[in-house]
């Protein structure tokens, strides 16, 4: 067996406080983790304010890495400014898109292609 | 081999009473007008045995009384019955929120009327690629475009759905077809890999690999963030924490709070457990849900297991009492043993993506 070098600092404490908060007696948001089967709502949205309050140091490595996804990805939707004097387009480029009716084929085909081996390969 | 449920006779009426049931999930038919290349059912074409409306009235009631909110309504196709909206307005009698899992074929304007008139109703629809990858894979051409029709019904008439979808390697690169279906109906579509039952069981080679499955999970996670709500179904220790499922119990609640009944009347731990004779608990044209439910050896069985005591590395994984070792239907099928490790999560662990820091430092139990 190897182990490949991550370089991630885990608070297991930390993960049992947030677990402890996500884990609720008869909630209706979950459905099943190996077929998918279960209640149909929108689920995840309390479990991200949870995250961001009390467990974002367990996340930091992803955060950045969403940081930077979010950072690019904007930079195509030309929400970006000047890093040096702050000249460009007036919107954060962590304002969320609300509505994904606004993605188009082309971004979804185009990140899906960066991101996934086989849709690269086609 | 017997199991140590076998051979205590049909029912064990001491002990402590039994938990708050939940949720059961109930194959109404095994009759499918589909032949999916993975069906967890291994339905057919054809008429099958269904259970009778007074035998599925009285596991309603029974199932309402020992407290249950919601039935999962499966199949097969549910919708290949022929009187599958009683069967549907039964469990809604009882006050119970329906969960319907369909292809959506056969979903017409008439079906999403009759859907929208249930007190609460969701459905979950199959759909699993772009026209000619679905279609292949459904064994039926034309099955995509009246899946399409059947969600364009269901959007009208304001009935709820989320979308299901099994990946591997056959329908990977379809992903961003299914993307864009999500995005266009602004619905959940939930990728969820492929598990080793049913037809499934012959498709390991078929699989996606860890890389796949992390790339997947990145893709997923980058356009969540973009607004589009695709999922990947993964257990808590492989996914980003802020995409963890929320949970009523360890797992899904399996043999505490939750249970299957097969078409054929078959009591099981999970809906998805058809074709596994050691998991029947009994049998509701002979002995009553709720007798089943309370006294079954299989049922006292299972709810005396510690999924802390899960082996391999569910038993190091700091998630372990939230998880509770995710599918434990899968471990049973792969190992015997329903404190075998989650196969998907042993296999990331022996491929080297867990480091070790995360774990919890007693030794793990070695795999069964």
């Amino acid at each position: 067996m190897t182990t490949r070098k991550l370089d991630l600092q885990v608070d297991r404490q930390a993960i049992r406080e947030v677990l402890a908060t996500l884990q609720k007696p008869g909630a209706e948001n979950e459905w099943c983790v190996a077929c998918g089967a279960g209640a149909a709502s929108s689920k995840l949205d309390y479990p991200g304010e949870i995250v961001a309050s009390l467990g974002k140091q367990l996340t930091e490595p992803a955060v950045l890495k969403d940081f930077i996804n979010q950072l690019s990805d904007r930079a195509r939707l030309e929400q970006d400014w000047c890093v040096a004097c702050g000249a460009g387009a007036a919107a954060s480029p962590l304002a969320r898109i609300s509505d994904p009716a606004t993605l188009s084929d082309a971004v979804v085909d185009e990140i899906a292609a960066k991101l996934i081996s086989a849709v690269k390969l086609g | 081999m017997p199991q140590p449920w076998q051979g205590k006779g049909a029912l064990i009426d001491d002990g402590p009473p039994p938990p708050k049931l939940d949720t059961i999930h109930f194959n109404a038919t095994k009759t499918c007008n589909l032949g999916c290349a993975f069906c967890y059912d291994k339905a057919i074409r054809g008429k099958t045995e269904n259970l009778p409306l007074d035998i599925v009235e009285q596991i309603a009631a029974d199932a309402a009384e020992l407290g249950a909110r919601r039935v999962i309504l499966s199949g097969g196709e549910p919708m290949a019955r022929n009187d599958w909206r009683d069967v549907a307005r039964i469990f809604d009698m009882q006050g119970m929120e329906i969960s319907l899992a369909t292809n959506g074929t056969l979903i017409t304007e008439s079906v999403a009327q009759f859907l929208s008139g249930l007190k609460h109703v969701t459905l979950s629809i199959s759909i699993d690629g772009g026209r000619e990858i679905h279609d292949q894979l459904r064994d039926q051409q034309g099955a995509y475009d009246r899946t399409l029709s059947g969600l364009a019904h269901l959007r009208a008439a304001g009935v709820e759905f989320d979308m299901n979808a099994t990946i591997f390697k056959a329908n990977l690169a379809d992903v961003p077809q299914l993307t864009k279906i999500s995005r266009d109906f602004d619905s959940n579509m939930r990728f969820s890999l492929l598990h080793p039952n049913g037809r499934g069981e012959a498709m390991a080679a078929k699989e996606l690999s860890a890389e796949q499955i992390f790339e997947l999970r990145e893709y997923c996670h980058t356009m969540r963030k973009l607004g589009v709500k695709v999922f990947i179904n993964l257990p808590p220790l492989l996914q980003y924490l802020d995409e963890i499922i929320p949970a009523r119990g360890a797992a899904c609640g399996w043999a505490v709070n939750f249970c299957g009944v097969l078409s054929n009347g078959d009591v099981t731990i999970c809906g998805v457990a058809s074709d596994e004779p050691d998991l029947v608990a009994g049998n509701v044209k002979q002995t009553r849900f709720r007798d089943i439910w309370s006294m079954s050896p299989l049922f006292r069985h299972t709810r005396a297991l510690d999924t802390r005591k899960i082996e391999g590395i569910c038993g190091r994984c700091p998630f372990n009492t939230f998880c509770g070792g995710a599918c434990r239907l899968s471990a049973f099928r792969e190992h015997d043993n329903f404190l075998a490790p989650y196969a998907l999560c042993q296999k990331f662990y022996d491929e080297g993506y867990i480091p070790e820091g995360i774990l919890d430092s007693q030794p793990a139990v070695a795999p069964h």
